[in-house]
């Protein structure tokens, strides 16, 4: 066959196998990683299924004071994601717009909660609400260290960044040129935010909505320091359990950690369903 | 105004009823923010901008009742195109079946039709233009602001919406601005011309006019006049050609520049022909530009001309060719030099 002819000529078949080489090994290399870390989560989660045996659960479930602890946790958690998500879609709005000088202090300030370790933050709700404003709260009949409203400010406290967070994201991935154009087709501020903006940034205050419901959910540090951990008082599941290791009922502590691992998969199952970018595998 | 690190400086302009203004210029030469100060996205810090005489400066954009097509078109991407088409319709409070027939007529015109109950995400480049351009002109504006409108679509959409935008300027006496940094665009749509560059409005004229007397060396620029030779004061010896072509004492050229119409460009091979100036050069590239060719000489300076192809045919202009240029008086301008 005649060789092809001019300046740059491809031909059909080129050996790469040495590229390839090179690539075959990164490749394992990731996987490798990656099956490292799925088999040390489900060993962990094989463990603490097999504890304890179906009779057990059961038993365990059913009385009244792990009954107490879930219906606590889900009142608890559902009001202060509630508040949290109020506050959250206008301040969320606020940052995502708001382009100035200050946006980095506010930006660091709103991450404070994040970074502060849970017991550091715990005690400061403790400081504000019980040495500083428990004499007056209390006057007006408010008191909230070691109650269950006090579990509600706790949980809020630590998760409104997340909150705040989710939804700015879903905010800045709207053009300004849509309410713009909104504007200029009559809509007011207020109308091109609830027919444009807002639905265009639903699927994000979901996924926030569904985040901040789950870091609620098994949050200690901040609740155990600001309310205690009192038995059918401020008891909700992550407080039954450190309640129940303490005094050795290990069967107690795992059934409520599996209940506490079945509704943390089903917020992860309906966050990801929900499209929070680089989180998906489907 | 300012925008960022952005500003307007000083612009003025006046629109009448009725006319198809092309606002054009380079990227970044501040058009969209004229544009967007119209609609009333901006605020200017001073000046003022009126509508039929009525200072709307400080008028919410909603209260102004323009039509604006941005450069990505804002389509609403959780609406349909028939929701897109019928959402200002809705915020006037209409009944159903009035916005119903109003989406539907101007689909129509815009010939989306059998589109409306489709996703907007799914639409072609084209069917995005005439959908954004729907959902504004039902709204009955008498002014419609466009953004790069035509800018991202392909060759045959951008002829063909360019037609349709002609007709509707035409059928509904609409009053347009259209901000574009294609001249081409520019030439065959507008009635008139605005010539913006960094921040400023450089002319604004007829087309005719700003095409045959651009009034400084941008505009001259930008309007394809390639032989623009500035700065003669500063040393009148690196162009004595252009000092010949003007015939000029060079001091007077001080602050000035002098350019020549590539198109007005005449050539002879023998002798020179028989009015104007004519200087000898050497071809250096012929260049083929579909129904232009275009010829880049050297006369002591480079100059660049066009030639028709019937031109061409007869010449037959080749690379190293020495021939003789003939400059006509009424291919020479003398512009400022900004």
């Amino acid at each position: 066959m005649a060789e092809p002819q001019g300046a740059v000529a491809v031909t059909g078949r080129m050996q790469i196998d040495r590229h390839q080489v090179g690539q075959r090994i990164f490749r394992l290399t990731a996987a490798g990683a990656l099956l490292f870390e799925l088999a040390f989560v489900s060993v962990v989660l094989i463990a603490l299924i097999i504890y304890v045996d179906a009779a057990s659960f059961m038993r365990s479930i059913t009385s009244p004071e792990t009954v107490f602890s879930i219906k606590l946790t889900i009142i608890t958690v559902t009001i202060s994601t509630g508040l949290s998500m109020l506050l959250a879609v206008p301040a969320a709005y606020a940052m995502s717009v708001y382009r100035g000088r200050l946006s980095t202090v506010i930006d660091t300030l709103l991450d404070l909660p994040i970074v502060v370790p849970p017991v550091a933050a715990g005690l400061a709700l403790l400081i504000l609400f019980g040495y500083y404003l428990g004499d007056a709260m209390e006057a007006k009949g408010l008191f909230l260290p070691h109650t269950q409203a006090g579990i509600v400010v706790a949980q809020f406290f630590a998760t409104m960044t997340y909150s705040v967070r989710s939804v700015k994201a879903a905010f800045d991935s709207i053009s300004p040129r849509l309410p713009a154009v909104a504007r200029t087709l009559g809509s007011n501020p207020w109308r091109a935010f609830r027919r444009v903006t807002l639905p265009l940034a639903r699927n994000g205050i979901i996924a926030g909505t569904v985040l901040s419901w789950s870091r609620c959910l098994g949050l200690f540090g901040p609740v155990i320091m600001f309310c205690g951990a009192t038995r059918f008082k401020t008891e909700i599941l992550p407080t039954s359990i450190y309640l129940n290791v303490s005094v050795g009922q290990l069967g107690e502590a795992v059934t409520g950690t599996l209940i506490l691992l079945i509704f943390a998969m089903l917020t992860l199952f309906v966050f990801k369903r929900l499209g929070a970018p680089g989180l998906l595998f489907w | 105004m300012g925008l960022g690190e952005f500003s307007l400086h000083d612009v003025s302009l006046t629109v009448e009823k009725g006319q198809y203004l092309c606002l054009a210029g380079p990227t970044g030469a501040g058009k969209t923010v004229l544009l967007e100060c119209i609609a009333g996205l901006h605020r200017p810090d001073r000046g003022a901008i009126r509508l039929h005489g009525c200072d709307v400066t400080w008028l919410v954009p909603e209260a102004r009742g323009i039509g604006y097509v941005p450069q990505d078109y804002a389509l609403f991407p959780h609406m349909t195109v028939f929701e897109n088409i019928a959402y200002g319709l809705r915020e006037q409070g209409m009944r159903k079946e009035v916005i119903t027939r109003k989406v539907r007529d101007a689909a129509e015109t815009m010939q989306i039709g059998y589109l409306l109950e489709r996703d907007v995400l799914h639409l072609s480049g084209g069917e995005r233009q005439r959908t954004a351009l729907a959902r504004a002109l039902v709204l009955d504006c008498e002014l419609l602001l466009l953004d790069e409108s035509l800018s991202a679509l392909d060759v045959v959409t951008t002829k063909e919406l360019s037609l349709q935008l002609a007709d509707l300027h035409q059928q509904l006496g609409l009053t347009v601005i259209h901000v574009t940094h294609d001249f081409d665009e520019a030439f065959s749509l507008a009635t008139h011309i605005g010539i913006c560059h960094q921040g400023r409005l450089l002319q604004l004229d007829t087309v005719e006019e700003v095409f045959t007397r651009p009034t400084c060396r941008t505009v001259a620029e930008f309007v394809g006049i390639a032989n623009v030779f500035p700065r003669l004061g500063a040393d009148p010896q690196t162009c004595p050609v252009v000092s010949r072509l003007y015939q000029s004492p060079i001091q007077e050229l001080a602050g000035r520049c002098v350019c020549i119409r590539p198109d007005q460009l005449r050539f002879s091979r023998n002798g020179p022909p028989a009015a104007g100036l004519t200087i000898p050069g050497t071809v250096r590239q012929v260049r083929w530009l579909g129904p232009l060719h275009e010829v880049v000489l050297d006369a002591g300076v480079s100059m660049v001309a066009t030639l028709s192809r019937q031109e061409q045919e007869t010449l037959r202009l080749r690379p190293g060719d020495s021939v003789n240029i003939n400059v006509p008086d009424e291919a020479v301008h003398v512009l400022d030099d900004r």
